[in-house]
């Protein structure tokens, strides 16, 4: 079933010319990177991205050859958006860590409670497509077992498709709740990469406001919303205010 | 009292001529002690002096009495010296010693000073105790000067020595300072003073005026009498609270030459008239407390940045450097100086940025008290280590004061500052300075090596899970277990419930048996055609009714149609066309295809009409 739903993924997949092209100029990035050639590595990856393709290898090595070249903003905006794509790459969380050690803003997240960090756990530990295919696969399962009891009437078979009706039915429906948490989660805590050197967050969306802290380059910050030129931005530690536009981009 | 000293070195010579002369005259006399005071009902604040007086053989051989601890009632202001009397009376000679001490009365009550014992030759020798009265606040010289004592050893009335506190203005802001100056009036010779008790200025912030050595005398003339006028002490006080306040009194005791009465006029007491020998009597007088009517400071217009200072004051501020490298020192000093109470100037409201490592300012100041007024200067000095480079930003440091002359606010700004951080040659390690050592060890390590394939580069915003495909794929197996469903429950009705069969049949059979009548559509066949009517007609009911279609009969059918409510036109034609088919099959009248045809129809009609009805 899985290997059929890949199946029909790579036929979703667009032009093969492009492909070909983002795949070459995604090899040349990382020749260029093997040579320490850091600053062609961003310019290839970046251009590979450019033609609108994407992958989570792309944007680690993207991170990858801005930490070389010092750029940390950009560094930490790829490799989240990497961890987006595979959040369970140990890889990206282990240079995703890394780069966070040279954030000038070291911020205080408050403890979770424990459920709730078990569900962002288990929410966050896969990509929305992993999930979304795990879905479809339990789905299957459980539907086909109910079908195999109501069709055939011999009493072992109904049985053994019963129990299995039954736990796919559960797991289905879990997976259910954990993909559309993530789906929520992600459609309302948007979340934004600092790439300006310095930059005051102020109390209000005005040029003259008064500066309530200030932050650098590869902070983290949620976005709320925005008005004019400014976002709503906020801190896990709670601190509020808004900023620029252009300071940040979203993961 | 160095006076108090130089006195005991007189009298002790004294006694020690005296001692010459009589030495050989020791006659044997009982000794006698006697403690007099000098008043027995005073006030409070009010000076007592007590004399012990000893006669007798023995009065001068045995040791000056010791006075009881009175700490109580009154406080020991210091011995007066001793006397000596001689009297030889028809050649006999009588010695008498005395002994003064000053007292302060402290609080009001009576007590009694208990009898005054003295040892001499193994008998002990009892004074009388005497019963003192100490009334209210004693009466303060400046306001209704008393009546002077008509006692000798009075020093100087009232009128003539008192002490006055005068202020510069009665009414004050809070922190505003107030200019307090305790003047001494005297008309009598002082020749030391002291102060016993500080004006109380609880509530105050004081700050002493310097004064230059000895106080400067003058002479001024009030109400007809000429004083001599001299400032003691000025003080500026600055109230920390609004309301109604008070300065308390000053206390001063003074020594005051003695004009000495002429009572008794012997040989030595004009030996004694001479100023020099003079013996100085203590006086204590007090000042009269100082009501004061302090404002608070007005709410309206305070500007955000006030934090208590009143005055008027200037603010400059300078930046050593506007150039530096992260981690290179930079000094913000700001000035604030006029007039004011400097010693609690608050900190001016700098608003460091948070890529400055920031200290505690250094202050230092400098306070001129001289002048007319407390005035000087407080200097911060903020120490600024930028972390970080960029440009940065000192927002202007503002400092806000209530000026009470004006009676308004003002705000004082330094001018804003530039600093360009550019960034030093540290690297990366030193950056990450505030990291713990565990992460510092971190830092020491590289990133993870890049991923050298990518297997599935896609274009961006293509995902599954928001694909049609994603959608179809939930949906399809529903779609699938609705159909699965449907079959099931089909088949169950169809196996189960045969009366349901029937009924479901019984359209299908009666067409077929129409369709057979139509092929006999003609004379020949006149009986067989109504035969396969009667037989539509009837079976079709019988499977919709659920009957057995044999034994049926028109009859008993017309009267189970009529129990299910129906038409009652469509019920009599449903039976009429059976009851026509079994006249024709067994009286059969000739009849022509037309007519054969045209019952063909009634009887389709019927039988659609009523599937439709029931």
């Amino acid at each position: 079933m899985v290997l059929l739903i890949g199946t029909l993924l790579s036929l979703a997949v667009a032009p093969r010319a492009e492909v070909d092209q983002a795949v070459v100029l995604f090899h040349k990035g990382v020749e260029a990177y093997q040579q320490t050639e850091y600053q062609n590595a961003v310019s290839d990856f970046e251009s590979a991205l450019s033609l609108g393709y994407e992958s989570a290898e792309l944007y680690y090595n993207l991170g990858n050859a801005y930490f070389k070249v010092n750029d940390i903003g950009k560094c930490i905006l790829n490799y989240e958006r990497a961890k987006k794509l595979s959040p369970g790459d140990k890889d990206i969380s282990y240079n995703l860590q890394l780069a966070q050690l040279y954030v000038v803003d070291k911020i205080v997240v408050p403890p979770q409670h424990f459920i709730g960090r078990a569900i962002e756990v288990m929410a966050h530990t896969l990509s929305k497509n992993q999930l979304a295919l795990i879905l479809v696969f339990f789905h299957i399962i459980w539907v086909s077992a109910l079908i195999l009891r109501m069709l055939i009437r011999r009493a072992g078979v109904k049985r053994y498709a019963k129990g299995i009706f039954a736990t796919f039915l559960v797991l289905f429906l879990f997976t259910s709740v954990i993909f559309a948490y993530r789906l929520r989660d992600d459609l309302r805590n948007r979340q934004g990469i600092i790439l300006a050197e310095k930059i005051e967050v102020q109390s209000s969306p005005a040029g003259d406001a008064t500066e309530v802290f200030a932050l650098h380059q590869g902070a983290k910050v949620n976005l709320h919303g925005q008005s004019g030129d400014y976002y709503q931005i906020s801190l896990p530690d709670g601190k509020v205010g808004w900023l620029l536009r252009s300071s940040l981009e979203i993961i | 009292m160095k006076n108090t000293i130089r006195k005991h070195n007189f009298w002790g010579a004294t006694t020690l001529f005296i001692f010459c002369i009589g030495i050989s005259f020791c006659q044997a006399q009982p000794l006698s002690v006697d403690v007099s005071a000098d008043k027995t009902t005073l006030a409070v604040n009010q000076q007592l002096m007590l004399t012990v007086d000893l006669s007798g053989e023995g009065a001068q051989s045995v040791q000056p009495p010791q006075l009881p601890d009175m700490e109580e009632f009154l406080s020991f202001l210091g011995s007066g010296g001793s006397s000596q009397n001689i009297q030889v009376i028809n050649g006999r000679m009588s010695i008498t010693r005395s002994f003064s001490y000053y007292y302060l009365a402290k609080k009001e009550g009576q007590f009694t000073i208990p009898s005054l014992e003295v040892l001499y030759k193994g008998n002990s020798y009892r004074s009388k105790p005497i019963q003192i009265t100490v009334a209210g606040q004693a009466q303060q010289p400046a306001q209704s000067p008393s009546q002077p004592s008509p006692t000798d050893q009075e020093a100087a009335s009232d009128e003539e020595l008192y002490v006055r506190a005068i202020v510069d203005k009665r009414t004050i802001y809070q922190n505003e300072p107030v200019v307090v100056t305790f003047r001494i009036y005297t008309q009598v010779a002082v020749a030391s003073y002291s102060i016993t008790k500080a004006p109380d200025t609880a509530g105050f912030w004081a700050e002493e005026f310097e004064m230059q050595g000895q106080p400067q005398t003058r002479e001024e003339v009030i109400n007809g009498r000429k004083y001599i006028v001299a400032d003691l002490k000025r003080t500026a006080l600055f109230p920390a609270s609004s309301g109604s306040k008070e300065i308390g009194p000053m206390t001063l005791t003074c020594d005051v030459r003695q004009r000495r009465s002429r009572r008794s006029r012997d040989i030595f007491d004009s030996f004694f008239d001479d100023p020099f020998f003079n013996p100085t009597v203590k006086k204590t007088i007090s000042s009269l407390p100082v009501k004061l009517n302090v404002l608070p400071l007005p709410a309206e217009n305070r500007p955000p940045s006030f934090s208590g200072a009143v005055g008027d004051y200037n603010l400059s501020a300078s930046l050593d450097k506007s150039s530096v490298t992260t981690n290179e020192a930079i000094t913000l000093r700001i000035k604030i100086s006029g007039t004011g109470n400097i010693n609690l100037l608050p900190n001016p409201n700098v608003a460091i940025p948070p890529d400055f490592e920031q200290y505690e300012p250094k202050v230092t100041q400098s306070i001129a008290r001289s002048g007319a007024t407390i005035s000087g200067e407080k200097t911060f000095e903020y120490v600024l280590v930028p972390r970080f480079p960029g440009q940065q930003r000192i927002k202007p440091a503002t400092f806000s004061f209530f000026n009470p002359r004006k009676k308004t606010y003002e705000t004082l700004s330094s001018p804003q500052f530039e600093v360009n951080v550019a960034k030093g040659r540290e690297d990366k390690i030193v950056v990450g300075a505030g990291l713990s050592k565990e992460e510092v060890r971190l830092v020491g390590q590289d990133i993870r090596f890049i991923k050298l394939s990518s297997t599935d580069l896609r274009q961006k915003g293509k995902e599954f899970y928001n694909s049609y495909l994603f959608a179809i794929l939930l949906a399809l197996p529903l779609l699938a277990v609705a159909v699965a469903f449907g079959s099931v429950k089909r088949q169950e009705q169809l196996a189960g419930n045969k009366a349901y069969a029937r009924s479901r049949r019984a359209n299908r059979l009666a067409q077929k048996q129409l369709s057979k009548a139509r092929a006999l559509q003609n004379e020949k066949t006149q009986k067989e055609f109504y035969a396969e009517i009667s037989g539509a007609l009837l079976g079709f009911a019988a499977n919709k009714l659920d009957l057995e279609a044999a034994g049926i009969i028109s009859d008993e059918l017309e009267r189970l149609l009529r129990k299910r409510n129906l038409d009652n036109d469509l019920i009599e034609n449903y039976i009429e066309l059976i009851r026509t088919c079994d006249y024709q099959r067994f009286a059969p009248a000739t009849t022509g295809r037309e007519e054969m045809s045209l019952f063909y129809q009634k009887a389709n009609q019927a039988i659609i009409q009523l599937e439709k009805a029931l």
